[in-house]
């Protein structure tokens, strides 16, 4: 057991990536007023349209790149898929007043359904593809730049006065309007940002992590990521530590699978049923933004 | 800086006519109060000065120049601002931060340069100030503070308080009027919105009095109370009723050292009280020192940690906050009249609409409810309509105690002077009543027995006799 802590937590950093992405892009989402509970399907969306873009451009398209680069290509036609459902869920939850939970579980059927058939259209196989060497990359990397993210945000968040505008959304657009916030436009983009990050988690699954695309990548870390910015109480920093604790119990399960101490289905319960026990422990000491998920209209 | 304003209408889009076409001005350096009843239309002036609301028309001067401020910070840059009555500032920011949020977007920190000069100014009003404690912490009357210091940081020549005193203890209220004093003598002007003659007299340079929309006199020293009253009310016509008799020996509420928490916090801590037949006790006390928990562990709605709580005879309980925690705003004036005691009104598990109706037609008579009809839902209603339903359903309860938390909150005058008349009635006819209040001459008036709560504690209890205003004061404030 001791000597296999050291792999063990060198795997459960790597699975905590995907989810501290997500939970940090939520963050900013939901410190700005804007719940999204479409992560899930973000992340599967992005780890869809990242080897599909570069494999897209690569093979049919022809374009000619060295092979360092193509990795970053996927990551950025992620971003850019995520970018793009942030807009459409922003502009609902902001300018339309529309109601956010149902546009975020729009965004999880959606992305269920786009992506089975994605694969089955373009590479005409049915729900699995292995993502060529040339597109993958080393996760260490994109942990590094999650790393950095964290740290940027809780910055932005906590230390410069855009953070301040962007808390003041969350908690009180009302007064934040009058302070000359345009409330609207800082939580569309806040969306926008948010959702881009849970594409590059998504990204991160397919290219780097597990080298793979299918119909079911993201397995729920969408979810879990959700429950690790209540368990960070919508702090950044905070959330690296949520995240290293989700993906300790992530790979622990993968462990534990390796012994045959009992069948896979039941080790894999471990890292869900471990959120469902952390949530319901900081669940009443949590302290969301008070507008969170409250569309802002003026009188 | 010399501010008009000129034929202000403002029609809120549920067709309510806030203004009807009031003008103004404001010189400098002077205190002007603008007196009126609730719903007379201050707030909402001062609001359209601020930028907060839009007027449907009308126009604004500063110095002769036509302004048309979208927002407050549009305000703010004029010269104008407001320290409201609910005080606007973004909880989950620090005091600080609550500042510096009008810098705008940077990716650079608050600046030291800021925090230097907002020190500054606090320290030249005398203020003392947490400024790095989440404002939601801070207790009222600091907050209001943090609010005149950032109106003076970012520049306001011209200060609206709303109703600055209703947050703050006495002797809170004669360091405010200091600072009144002192901006003035820097040459700034303030508008001082209150309801309250004696504050006017003691500040105000000039008094303009708004009734319904419209302004119905402007006053300048010396002031007439009786005039300034008039001009506020329309004719005053008041049914004086008395307590007549002596509080009775029976108890009808017995609270032996009560306890109660919030969290890990002792809100309510060791509190003893006795409420007799005939009598009405007083709670008073600065906003935030535990009635709210004491009220609401009494009528069963927190869990109390410790301690005993007897009732005698049932009661009926008037919640502090009408909308919240009264009346359920989207239903109708049948439903709300009968909920809780739906059973009274029920054959067999179903209930006789017909029985409830007249049940409601006869509160609506009886407290002279303005309302469209006993259908229309209880949103339609004004504020002191809502309130007098939610009165009438509680004394037609026929309970031995009455639970009145701040019942005349927010109510002008008319209905204050009915709803203390009300509890006044009860009281003779041999019932307890509970009065939790914030304001000392509805206490003085009404109450047989006067209990002042501080921190948790009742710090000084007995007769109102013995229980002078002066006393009253120094114990509200902890001294």
């Amino acid at each position: 057991m001791i000597d296999i802590l050291p792999l063990l937590l060198t795997q459960a950093l790597l699975a905590a990536v995907p989810i501290l992405l997500a939970s940090l892009g939520e963050i900013l989402t939901e410190r700005s007023g804007v719940v999204n509970i479409g992560l899930e399907g973000i992340m599967l969306l992005g780890a869809l349209m990242g080897p599909l873009a570069v494999d897209y451009l690569h093979n049919r398209a022809g374009l000619h790149l060295p092979d360092t680069w193509w990795p970053l290509v996927a990551m950025l036609a992620a971003a850019l898929t995520g970018a793009l459902i942030g807009l459409l869920h922003g502009y609902i939850s902001a300018y339309l007043a529309g109601d956010q939970i149902i546009s975020g579980v729009a965004i999880n059927l959606f992305a269920a359904g786009a992506v089975a058939y994605g694969i089955q259209a373009y590479w005409g196989v049915a729900g699995y593809k292995q993502v060529p060497e040339w597109a993958k990359t080393d996760p260490t990397w994109v942990a590094v730049f999650a790393f950095v993210v964290a740290g940027v945000m809780w910055y932005i968040l906590f230390k410069s006065r855009l953070g301040i505008i962007i808390r003041a959304c969350g908690e009180d657009p009302e007064s934040a309007f009058n302070m000359g916030v345009d409330v609207n436009k800082v939580r569309l983009l806040a969306t926008v940002i948010g959702a881009a990050l849970a594409a590059l988690a998504g990204a991160y699954l397919s290219i780097a992590y597990l080298s793979v695309v299918t119909k079911e990548l993201s397995a729920g870390r969408g979810f879990i990521a959700l429950a690790n910015v209540v368990f960070a109480n919508w702090n950044p920093a905070l959330a690296v530590a949520g995240a290293f604790i989700f993906g300790f119990f992530d790979a622990l399960s993968y462990w534990l699978q390796t012994l045959n101490l009992a069948r896979y289905e039941i080790t894999r319960m471990i890292p869900y049923i471990a959120t469902l026990l952390i949530v319901a422990g900081v669940i009443g000491r949590a302290k969301p933004p008070k507008a969170v998920g409250k569309a802002f209209r003026r009188e | 800086m010399k501010v008009s304003l000129r034929e202000i209408r403002k029609v809120f889009s549920d067709g309510t006519h806030a203004l009807r076409g009031v003008s103004l001005d404001v010189f400098p350096g002077e205190v002007l109060a603008l007196l009126g009843e609730n719903g007379a239309g201050k707030t909402t002036l001062m609001k359209i000065l601020s930028g907060i609301y839009r007027p449907t028309s009308g126009e604004i001067y500063v110095d002769g120049r036509r302004v048309k401020p979208k927002n407050a910070r549009d305000a703010l840059k004029l010269g104008i601002a407001m320290v409201h009555q609910h005080l606007s500032l973004i909880p989950g920011l620090t005091a600080l931060e609550n500042v510096a949020v009008l810098e705008g977007a940077s990716l650079s920190p608050v600046s030291t340069e800021l925090r230097r000069r907002v020190e500054k100014i606090a320290e030249e009003l005398g203020f003392e100030i947490e400024w790095d404690r989440d404002v939601e912490e801070l207790p009222l009357g600091m907050r209001q503070r943090v609010e005149i210091v950032k109106a003076l940081y970012w520049g306001a020549q011209l200060l609206i308080l709303d109703e600055p005193t209703t947050v703050l203890s006495p002797p809170e209220v004669k360091s405010l009027f200091q600072v009144v004093k002192r901006l003035k003598e820097q040459g700034r002007s303030v508008v001082y919105i209150t309801h309250k003659i004696p504050e006017v007299m003691e500040i105000a340079d000039r008094v303009v009095v708004l009734r319904r929309g419209l302004k119905s006199a402007e006053f300048s020293p010396p002031y007439d109370a009786k005039r300034l009253v008039e001009a506020m009310v329309g004719e005053v016509k008041t049914e004086a009723v008395e307590r007549l008799g002596k509080p009775g020996e029976r108890p009808v509420l017995e609270v032996k050292d009560l306890w109660v928490y919030d969290g890990d916090r002792a809100v309510v801590q060791g509190v003893d009280l006795v409420v007799r037949e005939r009598e009405i006790l007083a709670i008073v006390g600065v906003e935030g020192n535990g009635q709210e928990h004491l009220v609401e562990t009494i009528v069963g709605v927190r869990k109390r940690s410790r301690g005993m709580i007897k009732i005698y005879g049932g009661y009926a309980y008037i919640p502090d906050d009408r909308q919240k925690k009264a009346l359920v705003l989207e239903m109708s004036l049948v439903e709300n009249a009968i909920i809780g005691k739906e059973n009274e009104f029920a054959k067999r598990g179903l209930i006789s609409w017909q029985q409830a109706e007249r049940f409601t037609a006869k509160l609506i008579e009886e407290f002279g409810i303005v309302a469209p009809g006993p259908w229309s839902s209880a949103r339609q209603l004004s504020g002191g309509n809502q309130q007098k339903l939610v009165v009438g359903r509680e004394l037609s309860r026929g309970a031995k105690l009455i639970v009145a938390h701040q019942p005349t909150r927010g109510l002008d005058v008319a209905t204050t002077e009915y709803v203390q008349t009300l509890l006044i009635k009860t009281r003779n006819a041999g019932v307890g009543v509970l009065l939790v209040t914030s304001d000392l001459d509805e206490a003085y008036k009404i109450a047989d027995t006067i209990a002042v709560m501080y921190r948790g504690k009742i710090v000084a209890y007995g007769p109102v006799e013995e229980m002078g205003i002066e006393l009253v004061g120094k114990k509200m404030a902890g001294l």
